[in-house]
């Protein structure tokens, strides 16, 4: 019988694939509760591959009857990678949440699984851990519960109603390319329809952070134009997800790749930036697509839709809000600075009055006209 | 959908009260432009909106790091004790972080020269003055307090012998190596900032993979052994 020691060794590396950025709640806090979620998101702590720890990241279960091609728990993975199979016993998990939790080593619990058995039953599990947690230790802080394709409505239901955030791998951009790479779970009954409960779950108060999905990039030769159009789709009104988070997908025995290896995945992140924060449309961001329906990656998407913006040189004293987060350099920060000043009729003549609130002169002063100077650039000369 | 929230003028003012470098004159000049001209402050297009966003963001900038990495030992009466080092008076910051996080815990932070003690519990009072010799001696007099004044206790499950052996597992079990990323990595925790002791793990699993993946030459490396 492995040791909590070992099992946290094997459930944690198993889960470090999954993405979670918050931690970040809205929900009131629960009088004689044990912690509480703020609302700006603590990291704790930080690893050598950039990304942040605020959460304790763990399968409840390695054991898994899916035979997805970009997992290791698969069945499909026969490699030496393969881990001894072990679960964590809900009371287990819940004291070692806590534990970790009173140390101020996490803000709260990120609990995905594989799937032994069937979805509801592991689904069940999931619900009785966090359920412990928000009951008997009396727990307030954030807890993620990634939820498990095919899974049904009443088990997400309840699972909705004791987390912060439920998420769904949906993986692929479609059907046809899960297909690809996954034999046993089906992209329409398993995932969308799933998905579509959240929506519904959400619009009746349940999942105060709202809920989120992560796609592999690279498993297959799906194109950005692909996963854009699902992006797209699920912020819409329609879906109303909260966040997408990208991964490119590293074969379980490869070698390490170049850092350039995941610059698909940083533009996949900037053109969903784009569109979440600076209210660029779908068409938009599809323009800058290439001929073969991939995000070029040798130039920042914001530059490529300002060249082809007909709004520019903007006088920076003059601009609106939206305008202002269209110029590249120019962000939310700086946006809201400079309306501060046009508000007080304060007149901006000089590129160092930009730098002071916060505009990255270099890629903004081409497109802004600053006092009665408007930078030339080599387009004056074509 | 905006992620951004301006922090509001005034304060940004007081927490540049607490850097170490505020004097009175300072402080007054500020609150007068505060009254004056707050889009000073916030546009930072004056140089005295500059220095206090400055000294504002320093304060912000410690009490984030000490309330985020801060370790505490947790004590069954509900005691949580930590320790760091702090370079400005920024503890109100700290304090008021924390408590609303773990509101029915007294939280005990040792620092260089002093302690503080801090609790949004509704059911005490507040903590008598005192200067214990030793930091066993402060312990035990905050134990006392709270044994006296509530009976809730932490349940004996929480305490894993071995917790921080734990920790350092886990830490380790996240970690991808194929997207090692050491400049983003000191982006959020500068060298600076790694030298303090509650980072110490991170600080020596940082030499461990940069010694196995030999990302780290010094000169020395290429001179030879006497």
């Amino acid at each position: 019988m492995p040791s909590t020691l070992e099992k946290l060794r094997i459930l944690g590396d198993a889960a470090k694939y999954d993405l979670c950025a918050s931690t970040a709640s809205p929900k009131k806090q629960i009088a004689g509760a044990i912690g509480s979620p703020t609302t700006m998101g603590i990291c704790h702590s930080y690893l050598p591959d950039g990304r942040c720890i605020s959460l304790l990241k763990v399968l409840l279960t390695n054991k898994c009857i899916h035979d997805c091609v970009y997992c290791i728990n698969s069945t499909s993975n026969n490699s030496c990678f393969k881990r001894q199979t072990v679960s964590f016993d809900p009371d287990e998990l819940a004291n070692l949440t806590m534990t970790f939790f009173l140390r101020n080593h996490i803000e709260g619990l990120f609990l995905s699984s594989g799937i032994e058995g069937d979805a509801n039953q592991q689904a069940e599990r999931i619900h009785e851990t966090i359920k412990l947690l928000r009951d008997k230790h009396k727990f307030g802080s954030y807890i993620h519960a990634k939820v498990l394709p095919g899974i049904g409505k009443d088990e997400l239901k309840r699972i909705s109603e004791v987390a912060d955030r439920v998420s769904i791998n949906v993986e692929l951009p479609n059907s046809s390319r899960l297909n690809e790479v996954c034999s046993t779970k089906d992209y329409n009954s398993d995932i969308l329809r799933p998905s579509k409960w959240l929506t519904d779950f959400y619009k009746k108060g349940l999942i105060p952070s709202g809920y989120t999905t992560q796609y592999v990039v690279g498993s297959t030769d799906e194109t950005d134009e692909e996963v854009l159009k699902r992006v797209f789709d699920f912020y819409s009104n329609d879906w109303k997800f909260r966040r997408q988070y990208y991964s490119s997908y590293l074969p379980i025995t490869a070698e390490i790749p170049q850092p350039s290896y995941f610059l698909r995945e940083v533009r996949l992140y900037q053109i969903d930036w784009l569109h979440r924060v600076y209210d660029y449309n779908s068409q938009e961001l599809s323009s800058i697509l290439n001929e073969d329906g991939f995000i070029p990656l040798r130039d920042d998407p914001k530059l490529l839709l300002a060249r082809q913006d007909d709004i520019f040189p903007l006088d920076i004293n003059e601009a609106s809000y939206n305008e202002l987060m269209r110029v590249p350099g120019v962000g939310e920060r700086s946006a809201t600075r400079i309306i501060e000043l046009q508000r007080e009729k304060v007149d901006i003549r000089k590129p160092i009055q930009l730098k002071n609130v916060g505009v990255v002169i270099k890629r903004a002063l081409p497109f802004l006209k600053v006092g009665n100077m408007v930078q030339t650039t080599m387009d004056d000369f074509m | 959908m905006s992620v951004f929230r301006q922090t509001p003028a005034r304060q940004l003012v007081k927490a540049a009260s607490y850097h170490v470098d505020s004097t009175e004159e300072f402080n007054e000049e500020a609150r007068v432009l505060l009254v004056s001209a707050p889009y000073e402050i916030i546009t930072k297009c004056s140089e005295m909106g500059v220095l206090i966003n400055k000294r504002a963001s320093a304060v912000y900038r410690e009490a984030n790091q000490i309330s985020s990495f801060v370790k505490f030992e947790p004590l069954p009466e509900m005691i949580l004790v930590g320790e760091c080092v702090l370079e400005h008076n920024s503890f109100p910051i700290i304090s008021r972080w924390i408590c609303n996080r773990l509101k029915n815990f007294i939280i005990l932070i040792f620092t260089q020269k002093t302690f503080f003690v801090a609790s949004n519990r509704k059911d005490i009072g507040s903590f008598p003055e005192f200067n214990g010799d030793s930091r066993e001696e402060v312990i035990e007099h905050v134990r006392n307090f709270a044994r006296e004044s509530f009976d809730e206790r932490i349940p004996e499950d929480y305490f894993i012998e071995e917790g921080e052996l734990y920790w350092k597992e886990y830490y380790e079990t996240q970690f991808l190596e194929q997207r090692t990323n050491l400049k983003l990595f000191h982006q959020f925790l500068p060298k600076k900032v790694l030298e303090k002791e509650s980072l110490r793990l991170e600080r020596e699993f940082l030499e461990k993979i940069t010694l196995k993946n030999d990302l780290n030459h010094t000169l020395d490396d290429f001179l030879e052994e006497d």
